[in-house]
């Protein structure tokens, strides 16, 4: 796993960001209103933040919500769903690999691949596939935060490696 | 390219999703459900994942006739 | 080579030089091939397709059906290209078409003295004495529009998919309109226009507008559209649109081949594309020096390129008037102006303009029509005759001759998608009425051909288009302006000819489509138009039916007896005009053609000479180069190394779901042929899935990790398929039930440890709180514990027939764990050998589970027996599953030891050579045995120790061959339960 930048240059920053553990927690039942606690994210493509304003838990998929990293009051968030039989914590560590697109080339990066407007309208964060790379696309300031399934992962770096945007 | 709405992640390009099958008629046999499906020309219900997104499965009511999409709706949750 | 320097809107001052058919000539920047070879005095531009009549061009645009040219040298060229949009460069090398061996002197140019074998759809009926095939290939090498490129580098594309508010296709007076009133509304315009400036028709029409001259407007009104953030897109054409994307390509000098590729989701849409002007027929009329219209006018205005000297102008409304009076300014002489309608057709501003042209000399003739012109390879004389009495024809002299018919809007971006139109016999063209979802016609494309009409038309689609998009703001007031008049088109389509003269009556130019075909089609017994399309070509070349299309129609009513809307145009689809391959494969080009799955130990296979080769999106590794010279020899010595001491494989695409919950148990029993509900927590089990139908879906370990936990394993190959099989079961039978389900292949790296020393070689690699749990475990258990604080499972299960330990560790873990294997003295083995151990053992993979193979077929009759309810299990009680014709899965081996077999090959008795009773399904030589040792699926008929024939004529001829257990090695698995 590489903790290095990866792609620098005009306007483009791609880094790969160390992740530690990654957690999934997929509940029983949905619509999931009114089932967790008040601060948890319920709405398809919310994002609850963490004290240092990362994302701390993404709802990126019906029932399932992924913890990239979780800080220990995000853990114990989950954990608690867990004891309330809200549904299952699963360890997907090694599942995701999360990177940093930053700069102003960024967007239309990502614009090569798919219409981040309509992807990202009305949430934080989708499930997407770019470059034919399953991941999970949030917005996080000026740029991106994007966990890509990480056998996938060495190819994504390619695909934006080899982009020939116009100057 | 023509769009599904997804009941999760909303309008998507119909190449994230994958067709599985149609919905079995309510009552038959399983003899009947595997090999005498029914094609409807006009309503067809379906079922279809969003398999290049969030991997619901959804059921689609379709018109396969016109290619207009009558109704999506996620499956799996608590009110199917 | 012309030594004056030419004027145009277009053109700078500065001189290139091109090579067309070998000869150099010379031009200006700016200057396009059909107008530098025109300004030359270059009238011939290629031939026809079928009957090779030579060619010179007819249009200023896409639309150009004849000058077509090949661009570059082998094995960059680019076939077909529209001489009429391709910008000169320096140097460029440009070659006619359709003609061997030179433009002037072609042989096949003979086959006119033919034509007679060669009218539409001669194929069905003519050269099929002695046999089509051998009239085919010269027939073929005839046929076909251009030289296909080699292989050559083509530069990669560019992609851009966004949304906007209000896009508006088409940058002449009404798309400029719409474009200025929805931004001035305040919406996110986006205005697209596929030549490089703007202006559409405003180039060469002398129209004021706003009290400006449009030129003028045309460039304020672009300095308006930046200010308000609009994106103006030139030598941008739209191609296509599905389900509200609209795909348009930008090609910079008009040379196919995208640079960039927009892929455009508007809020509204504005198609302001114009119109196309159209000919009419009459004899003759595909000489060189007949041209459009509006076409000499914009090589007039553009390039300053005079289409001729002497000019006769053939048309059915009043803008020919304000033409002629155009191109006698710019000093040509034109000699006639031939008019089909009678003196009441003409408006005030038409008849002010014919009568001062009448003044300098110009015959201007009414109710007459152009009958034929002639000459030998170009426009000579031009025959022209009363309408009211044909026979009464005088011919004049003239080098060009300029006809138009009117103008068909171009509402093909509206049509795409299902629209409806309706013929409108003033503009003698069909307008498109409804479309779907709010898109607007304006201007020339909603049939508005008027200055005035066409800004107020625009301006108003513009405001509607940004209301849609939810933009309330101020459009301002439409723009005024004025032009040429309105046409007061009557229409007409063709002039009276007798049959001989049909033949030569031309609509489709790039087919060779005349009148004579169409009549020929209809009394063949083709009466709808889209099947006169398809039996006369009618409409197939590179201008998609926009020079003849409407014409054929129109010409197909009259033979018909019926009226035009009755008879209608056939559909029109994308891509609007041709679209290069390269661009519609964007940025899946190369490497990037489909993406590539890597395990965590990826690198490290590269690095240590790994050979590896797709299997679906995985890259795998089939053997390592250090253990022989090819995949055969390499797998069995590292086979034969596993045997022995043992190995390390990289199993990690293994598909791996875990599935949780307190229904998790209840669940997987429900998939599972067997039991899983039973499995004691530190245990694993060896499970089959059914499909629905009762055949065998797949194979996988089972382990359970607590009471409401499992990890199922999959084969690699089905784990997409069993992933979304699992999914769905939860997500219908299971919804609302305590059970989840999670793909986490990729979160356990698995390199399997096997052979006799597997057990101390781990013992010394892991920690030692893992000796005892590795002394302890016995066949199918597991341990889970941690390695460097990452999680690590160590289960005892086997695939290979010999000790065996799949490790299964967090991915960051995995090469520090691989190369700590290495360095105890474990070397790495790949498929090849992985295949060599397993069909050894009999142990199964897709050729054995191959979707068409029960769980009596595979003998697995004791998992049925014990197992329980679930899918597939109602089909499986079928009597068809216990015929005695169903296959049964055996063991192979060669009679003679010395013989090779492969998978695939039929194997039959040698009293029914002919009918196979089952086939190989796999085959490996087995260094352990010292011969080939395969399974079977053979009829039930044959048992254990029967001979059969293995017949494989194909690749190594056949031997015999016995039927025996499927358990080649160690039947009794004490290699692997020691």
């Amino acid at each position: 796993m590489k903790g290095v930048e990866q792609v620098r240059h005009r306007g483009l920053g791609l880094v790969e960001r160390q992740t530690g553990r990654v957690l999934e927690f997929v509940a029983f039942h949905f619509p999931s209103e009114g089932a967790f606690v008040v601060g948890w994210p319920a709405a398809p493509g919310a994002i609850r933040h963490d004290v240092q304003g990362l994302s701390g838990l993404l709802h990126f998929a019906p029932a399932r919500w992924l913890a990239p990293s979780p800080c220990r009051e995000i853990a114990a968030l989950v954990a608690a769903a867990e004891d309330a039989a809200t549904g299952t914590c699963i360890d997907v560590t090694g599942k995701w690999r999360e990177f940093a697109l930053i700069g102003t080339a960024a967007a239309r990066v990502l614009a090569s691949t798919l219409n981040t407007e309509i992807v990202l309208e009305g949430r934080e964060c989708a499930a997407v596939t770019l470059f034919d790379c399953p991941c999970v696309l949030a917005r996080v300031g000026d740029g991106y935060r994007i966990w890509v399934r990480a056998s996938f992962a060495e190819d994504f770096v390619n695909a934006i490696e080899s982009l020939c945007l116009p100057g | 390219m023509i769009r599904l709405i997804c009941p999760f992640c909303g309008p998507r390009e119909l190449r994230e999703f994958e067709f599985h099958k149609t919905r079995a008629e309510p009552g038959s046999t399983p003899y009947a459900q595997v090999y005498e499906r029914v094609n409807r020309l006009d309503d067809s219900v379906e079922h279809w994942q969003h398999v290049q997104g969030c991997r619901a499965w959804m059921l689609v009511r379709r018109n396969p006739s016109t290619g207009l999409v009558l109704e999506t709706r996620i499956l799996g949750g608590d009110h199917p | 080579m012309s030594a004056v320097v030419r004027r145009g809107t277009r053109l700078t001052a500065e001189t290139l030089c091109f090579t067309f058919d070998g000869r150099e000539y010379h031009g200006q920047v700016g200057d396009t091939a059909a107008s530098a070879l025109l300004a030359s005095g270059v009238r011939t531009m290629g031939r026809s397709v079928k009957y090779r009549r030579l060619r010179g061009v007819l249009a200023a645009g896409p639309e150009e059906p004849n000058a077509l040219f090949t661009v570059g040298s082998s094995p960059t060229v680019f076939p077909n290209v529209c001489a009429p949009q391709l910008e000169l460069r320096e140097g460029m090398v440009l070659r006619s078409q359709n003609r061997w061996p030179s433009l002037r002197y072609d042989v096949a140019s003979l086959l006119q003295l033919g034509s007679g074998f060669l009218g539409a759809g001669f194929y069905y009926k003519t050269f099929i004495w002695p046999s089509w095939h051998r009239w085919e290939a010269p027939i073929r090498a005839l046929a076909g529009l251009g030289e296909a490129p080699g292989a050559c580098e083509l530069p990669t594309v560019a992609v851009e998919h966004f949304s906007c508010d209000v896009l508006v296709a088409g940058a002449g007076a009404a798309g400029l309109a719409a474009a200025r009133a929805a931004a001035r509304a305040g919406a996110r315009v986006v205005l697209c226009e596929r030549e490089p400036v703007c202006g559409g028709e405003l180039e060469f029409e002398s129209g004021t507008i706003e009290g400006r001259p449009a030129l003028a407007w045309i460039d304020a009104t672009l300095a308006e559209l930046a200010t308000l953030s609009a994106r103006v897109l030139t030598g941008t054409a739209l191609v296509g649109e599905t389900g509200g994307e609209f795909i348009a390509l930008y090609e910079p000098g008009g040379l196919p081949g995208a640079n960039a590729v927009y892929k455009i989701r508007p809020r509204a849409f504005v198609i302001a594309m114009g119109a196309t002007e159209r000919p009419i027929a009459f004899i003759n009329n595909d000489l060189p020096g007949v041209m459009l219209l509006g076409a000499a006018e914009r090589f007039l205005s553009r390039y300053g390129v005079n289409a001729g000297r002497e000019l006769v102008l053939f048309a059915n409304h009043d803008r020919v008037y304000a033409a002629a009076t155009r191109l006698v300014v710019a000093g040509m002489r034109v000699r006639a102006i031939v008019d089909t309608r009678d003196a009441t057709g003409l408006g005030p501003q038409a008849a002010r303009q014919r009568t001062a042209l009448a003044g300098t000399g110009t015959d201007c003739l009414l109710g007459h029509a152009v009958i034929r012109v002639t000459g030998r390879g170009q426009v000579r004389r031009a025959v022209i005759a009363p309408l009211a009495s044909p026979a009464a024809a005088h011919s004049i002299a003239c080098d060009t001759l300029l006809v138009s018919g009117g103008w068909g809007p171009s509402t093909h971006a509206g049509m795409h998608e299902g629209g409806v139109t309706r013929y409108e016999e003033a503009l003698g063209a069909f307008v498109s009425t409804e479309q779907p979802d709010g898109r607007e016609n304006a201007g020339a494309a909603n049939g508005l051909l008027e200055l005035s009409q066409a800004l107020a038309d625009g301006a108003g689609a513009g405001t509607r288009a940004a209301r849609r998009a939810g933009a309330d703001g101020d459009p301002g007031t439409a723009p005024l302006g004025s032009g040429d008049g309105a046409p007061r088109l009557v229409p007409f389509w063709r002039s009276p000819a007798d049959r001989a003269g049909e033949k030569h009556q031309f609509i489709d130019y790039q087919n060779d489509v005349n009148v004579a075909d169409l009549r020929a089609a209809l009394a063949e017994g083709f009466v709808d138009i889209e099947h006169v399309k398809r039996y006369t070509a009618l409409g197939f070349g590179t201008d998609q039916g926009r020079m003849g299309g409407l014409l054929g129609a129109a010409i197909l009513a009259e033979l018909r007896g019926e009226p035009l809307r009755d008879v209608g145009t056939s559909r029109l689809r994308p891509p609007y005009h041709p679209v290069t391959m390269q661009s519609l494969a964007g940025l899946r080009v190369g490497a990037r053609l489909r993406p590539m799955r890597r395990t965590p130990l990826h690198e490290w296979h590269v690095a240590h000479g790994g050979v590896l080769e797709p299997m679906d999106l995985w890259m795998r590794t089939r053997y390592y180069r250090e253990n022989g010279p090819g995949a055969y020899e390499a797998g069995i010595a590292e086979a034969q190394r596993v045997r022995t001491s043992g190995g390390i494989i990289d199993g990690s695409t293994l598909g791996k779901i875990e599935v949780a919950g307190p229904d998790s148990g209840p669940f997987l029993d429900a998939l599972y042929l067997n039991k899983a509900s039973t499995i004691k927590v530190g245990r694993s089990k060896y499970m089959v899935n059914l499909r629905e139908d009762g055949m065998v879906l797949d194979d996988g370990i089972v382990l359970r990790i607590a009471e409401d936990r499992f990890i199922a394993t999959t084969s690699s190959g089905h784990g997409a398929h069993m992933l979304a099989h699992f999914e769905h079961y939860r997500d219908t039978q299971w919804s609302g039930c305590g059970v989840t389900v999670t793909d986490v292949t990729e979160a356990w790296a698995v390199i399997v440890v096997a052979g006799p020393q597997s057990r101390t070689v781990l013992r010394e690699v892991l920690s030692a709180q893992w000796r005892q749990p590795l002394d302890a475990l016995t066949h199918m258990a597991f341990a889970r514990g941690t390695l460097a604080g990452q999680d690590l499972t160590v289960l005892r299960a086997s695939f290979s027939g010999e000790l065996a330990f799949e490790l299964h560790c967090r991915p960051s873990i995995s090469e520090p764990l691989w190369e700590s294997l290495i360095a105890a003295g474990f070397k790495p083995y790949g498929l090849e050998a992985l295949d060599i151990l397993r069909v050894e053992k009999g142990y199964l993979v897709s050729s054995e589970l191959n979707g068409q193979t029960t769980p009596f077929d595979l003998s697995m009759d004791d998992l049925v027996k014990h197992g329980n309810h679930c899918i597939g299990r109602e089909l499986l009680d079928r009597p068809a599953f216990h015929e005695p014709t169903r296959p049964r899965l055996v063991g192979v081996r060669a009679v003679d030891g010395r013989m090779a077999f492969y998978g695939g090959a039929q194997l039959t008795t040698p009293d029914q050579p002919h009918r196979a009773c089952g086939y190989v399904t796999s085959s490996v030589y087995s260094p352990t045995l010292s011969e080939w040792v395969g399974l079977a699926l053979v009829s039930r008929a044959h048992a254990d120790g029967a001979v059969l024939d293995c017949r494989d004529p194909v690749r190594i001829g056949d031997c015999k061959v016995r039927l025996t257990s499927i358990i080649h090695y160690d039947p009794s698995g004490e290699r692997m339960k020691s």
